[in-house]
């Protein structure tokens, strides 16, 4: 049970990786593919996020890391030994990898202590109480040792799931949606909690979650998963300023979005021509700007007329009219910084802010 | 979802699922299944066999007699049901009134009496030579039948009201347990939108309830066609008492089959009523927030009304029999409990707890393999399995007795040729034959109960234990074991007081001069020694009261807000 990184210190890459190596992992079930060709790695101390809609089979790379499922293709190790592949396929109670999961699934019939205790089965008899007491003290549940979970809140059942999945100490932690069941004010402290001691432990984390602001207040880089792939990989600043797809660039914010063809370079939208880096004359391509990118320019020649103005927050949001090229109304959302909202049926002038503004190859229709 | 224990269970073995391989699971589980079945197989299928003229005589005479008698069975216990039932769980659910936290329990104390029993006291206490009556003609001066009116116990009535006071505890528990569901929101909507309280029970309570009040109502319904011990006190014929007496009386097996078989067919129906009305059961979740029931507070005198009218149905169904019992078992008990006694109450507590035994067994066997092995195969055995308990014992025992004798006379052929001894039948000659009815009429009780249990174990909390570092059977030890120990014993419980009171079945099955407590009131009462049955019927009542007390004590604390959810 040495917490000790192997890295021998010298800044090269130690022989034996760290954290979870998922390799080329395919699964499907009756046939019908949920997870194709999956590769990727989570260091010690690393929070890596798989994140994607519901069904697109997350939930399914945690089961096959945990060994809850079993492997059909590829390869998983964790700290350089292999957990599952061709040959191998160590059972999950071997793997000294805790699940955390969306219902808590404690034990109705054992005490929140016991709870504990009862993963501490590796454990020497005489530390496990004081091991249990202390797993209770960072998630701050210490007064509630002796309650049965029936008598806890849903927040205090999360974070009493977290200390006995924490217990044993294990290599991985893997947290499938563990904030989904709770409500948002909650959600907020429990995640507060889950974060400072996952950032106190060496641990590899791989989390699961629909929820892209959950994702980025978690994760170090998040993984997005769309159909059983992963579409990008990188850190949150990463996938925020650079998506490589627009169902990416969806996950992280309001989009206005508009498809036509290129011509000259350019696309033609009720925003004026766009520039379409990257796309063919003759192709389709879709341009999309965040809500965020647009902001009021009394000097434009753009104009919109505001429909709703609306205090979000810190930001206000616009929901306005352009009129298109062929006369037709635009519906566009803008997200401003300004909290001073211009009148109703203003006309207002618009402007883009080319940071925001991502152009991606779009199919024939 | 439902992998988790299964690939648990796979271990290292590599390309090793427990879901793809069809293993002895789903074959043992398969011929489980049809062991259950055949006997009401055969029975169904003998309405194909040729019965000729016994057929057409019973269609010329009794038949009709049977067809009208049962119905009206069914009528009069279908609507005394639910008006007790249904008005109880209604007035303990949203009012205030002196005594109503004891009610919620003590409505269901009627459950631990047997019709058989409540039919042998009435008929004790109100005859012509019983207490009442003699009071009467004391206090009035009457002195023959001829001089007064009083209502004949034993009679098609007193048969609706027998069954009715015993069974009215199911629409009971499961109409409170669905006015308990609805959440007080809509209740309060239908009153902001101008309903009175009454109009409101009637067009949005009671149409909301109505999936849970079908499904008691049904339980109810089928416990009166399985009744025999009543009707035939009573002298009603119905089919119960004509299967016995085409059986017994005429010595025609086939022709017993095939009423059996008609007694199916109104089985049939209650059930299709009860699937038809669970069907559109799931639309019927008004609310995810739950908020607990303000309770209505009545008047006074209002207040008193409704304590008495929960009053009534314990006195009825509970309080009256009981004491007459306890009374007669005090004068009769010193001669009728001797060594005779104890050797009845012997067989009944064997036979109880073997069936009990075994039906937990099944029953854990067959939720175990749903839960591990889901798929069509175990869906169909346990579906199968359940079906016994809507066949009346009277049809159970004429298809035991039809299967196994055949397969008796195979095995003792065989006997004979192979080992040279003749041993007599070794299914339907014994107790065996008795058992295997009960468990084909009982396992449906265990397995419920077995899955209810199941259930709570989440698939999770599987996965967290095998994550936490427990090899597969330690998780069944460590975490299902404790989790499902209070189910297992309920289930036992539950299946030992239904064989204790079992009567049919064991009258037709039971080997020659085995007599159990239920028997041996049964036959006390035909000689008319009806003070003499009271301690038999005593012992069965006082039996049949563990399960009650465990049910309030589950209802009690599965109530929302101390859920252990």
């Amino acid at each position: 049970m040495t917490e000790a990184k192997t890295d021998a210190g010298t800044g090269t890459v130690a022989v034996t990786p760290d954290g979870i190596v998922v390799e080329h992992v395919s699964h499907a079930y009756d046939g019908k593919p949920v997870l194709e060709d999956i590769s990727l790695e989570v260091g010690s101390r690393e929070i890596l996020t798989l994140l994607g809609p519901s069904g697109c089979g997350k939930t399914t790379m945690l089961r096959l890391i945990a060994g809850l499922e079993e492997l059909q293709s590829g390869r998983i190790s964790l700290d350089g030994r292999v957990l599952a592949d061709g040959n191998i396929n160590v059972p999950p109670e071997q793997r000294s990898a805790s699940l955390l999961f969306q219902d808590f699934a404690l034990f109705p019939h054992l005490t929140a202590i016991d709870n504990i205790i009862f993963g501490l089965v590796k454990w020497p008899e005489s530390e496990r109480r004081a091991r249990a007491l202390h797993v209770l003290d960072q998630v701050g549940m210490v007064d509630y040792a002796d309650a049965y979970p029936h008598q806890l809140s849903g927040g205090q059942q999360q974070r009493v799931a977290l200390a006995r999945a924490r217990g044993p100490r294990p290599r991985l932690m893997l947290m499938d949606e563990p904030f989904s069941s709770l409500d948002t004010t909650l959600r907020r402290q429990v995640r507060d909690v889950v974060l400072w001691v996952l950032q106190n432990s060496v641990s590899a984390t791989l989390m699961v979650t629909h929820d892209p602001e959950e994702a980025m207040f978690m994760s170090d880089r998040i993984a997005v998963i769309e159909a059983g792939r992963i579409v990008q990989i990188g850190s949150p600043q990463n996938l925020y300023h650079a998506p490589e797809s627009s169902f990416v660039l969806g996950f992280f914010g309001e989009v206005n979005s508009f498809v036509g063809e290129v011509s000259q370079g350019h696309v033609e939208t009720p925003l004026g021509p766009i520039r379409a880096r990257g796309v063919q004359d003759g192709r389709r391509a879709e341009v999309c700007i965040r809500a965020e990118g647009m902001r009021l320019d009394p000097e434009s020649t753009l104009r919109g007329t505001v429909v709703t103005a609306r205090m979000v927050g810190r930001q206000t949001l616009l929901h306005l009219d352009l009129i298109s090229g062929d006369g037709e109304p635009v519906h566009i959302h803008a997200r401003l910084d300004d909290l001073t909202a211009p009148a109703l049926g203003e006309r207002v002038g618009l402007a883009v802010d080319p940071q925001q503004v991502f152009v991606f190859p779009a199919p024939l229709p | 979802m439902n992998l988790s224990v299964a690939s648990g269970l796979g271990r290292q073995a590599r390309r090793f699922s427990w879901t793809r391989w069809g293993g002895p699971w789903p074959v043992t589980a398969f011929l489980l299944a049809i062991l259950v079945a055949l006997p009401v197989l055969v029975v169904a299928s003998s309405v194909f066999a040729p019965a000729g003229d016994v057929w057409r005589h019973l269609s010329e005479t009794v038949l009709s007699r049977y067809i009208l008698n049962s119905a009206w069975l069914l009528l009069g216990v279908a609507i005394g049901t639910l008006v007790i039932g249904v008005g109880t769980a209604w007035l303990v659910t949203m009012y205030r009134f002196p005594g109503r936290r004891s009610f919620e329990w003590l409505l269901l104390l009627p459950f631990a009496m047997p019709a058989y029993v409540l039919a042998y006291t009435y008929t004790g206490l109100f005859e012509f030579a019983g207490p009442v009556q003699a009071v009467l003609r004391d206090l009035f001066g009457w002195s023959t039948r001829q001089d007064y009116w009083f209502p004949e116990v034993r009679s098609l009535g007193g048969a609706v009201w027998m069954m009715t006071f015993v069974l009215y505890p199911y629409v009971y528990l499961l109409s409170r347990a669905a006015f308990l569901e609805q959440s007080v929101c809509v209740l309060e909507v239908s009153r902001t939108l101008g309903r009175t309280r009454l109009k409101t029970f009637y067009s949005v309570a009671l149409p909301l309830a109505r999936p849970g009040i079908v499904v008691g109502l049904s339980f109810a319904l089928i416990e009166t066609l399985n009744d025999f011990g009543t009707v035939q006190y009573f002298a009603v014929d119905t089919f119960t008492t004509g299967i016995f007496r085409t059986w017994i009386g005429l010595n025609e097996p086939i022709a017993a089959a095939q009423l059996a078989a008609v007694l199916m067919l109104f089985v049939l129906a209650v059930l299709v009523l009860e699937r038809l009305s669970r069907g559109k059961a799931k639309v019927h979740a008004t609310s995810t927030r739950h908020q607990a029931l303000p309770r209505y507070i009545l008047s006074r005198p209002m207040a008193w009304m409704a304590a008495f009218s929960c009053f009534l149905p314990v006195f009825f169904g509970f309080l009256l029999p009981g004491t007459a019992l306890v009374l007669w078992s005090i004068e009769t008990g010193p001669q009728m409990i001797d060594a005779g006694f104890f050797k009845y109450a012997l067989n009944s507590f064997l036979l109880a707890s073997v069936t009990a035994g075994l039906a937990v067994l099944l029953g854990v066997f067959l939720a175990y393999g749903r839960r591990l092995q889901p798929g069509p195969v175990m869906s169909f055995a346990t579906g199968v399995a359940g079906l016994g308990y809507a066949v009346p014992g009277a049809v159970i025992a004429v298809g035991v007795l039809m299967v196994y004798t055949s397969i008796d006379h195979v095995l003792l052929d065989w006997l004979k040729a192979a080992l040279g001894i003749t041993p007599g039948l070794l299914l339907t000659g014994t107790v065996a034959g008795v058992v295997l009815a009960y468990l084909v009429r009982f396992l449906a009780v265990s397995l419920s109960t077995v899955e209810a249990g199941l259930a709570k174990i989440t698939p999770s909390m599987d996965a967290a234990a095998r994550t936490l570092g427990y090899p597969p059977r330690a998780v069944v030890r460590r975490v299902h074991v404790p989790l499902m120990w209070g189910s297992l014993l309920t289930a036992a419980m539950l299946v030992f007081v239904d064989v204790m009171k079992e009567l049919p079945a064991t009258i037709i099955l039971r080997p020659f001069n085995f007599d159990t407590l239920a028997i041996r009131a049964y036959q006390l009462a035909s000689d008319e020694r009806l003070a003499d049955a009271s301690s038999a019927s005593l012992a069965i009542v006082l039996v049949g009261i563990f399960p009650v007390i465990a049910l309030s004590v589950a209802i009690a604390r599965s109530r929302a807000g101390h859920g252990n959810d």
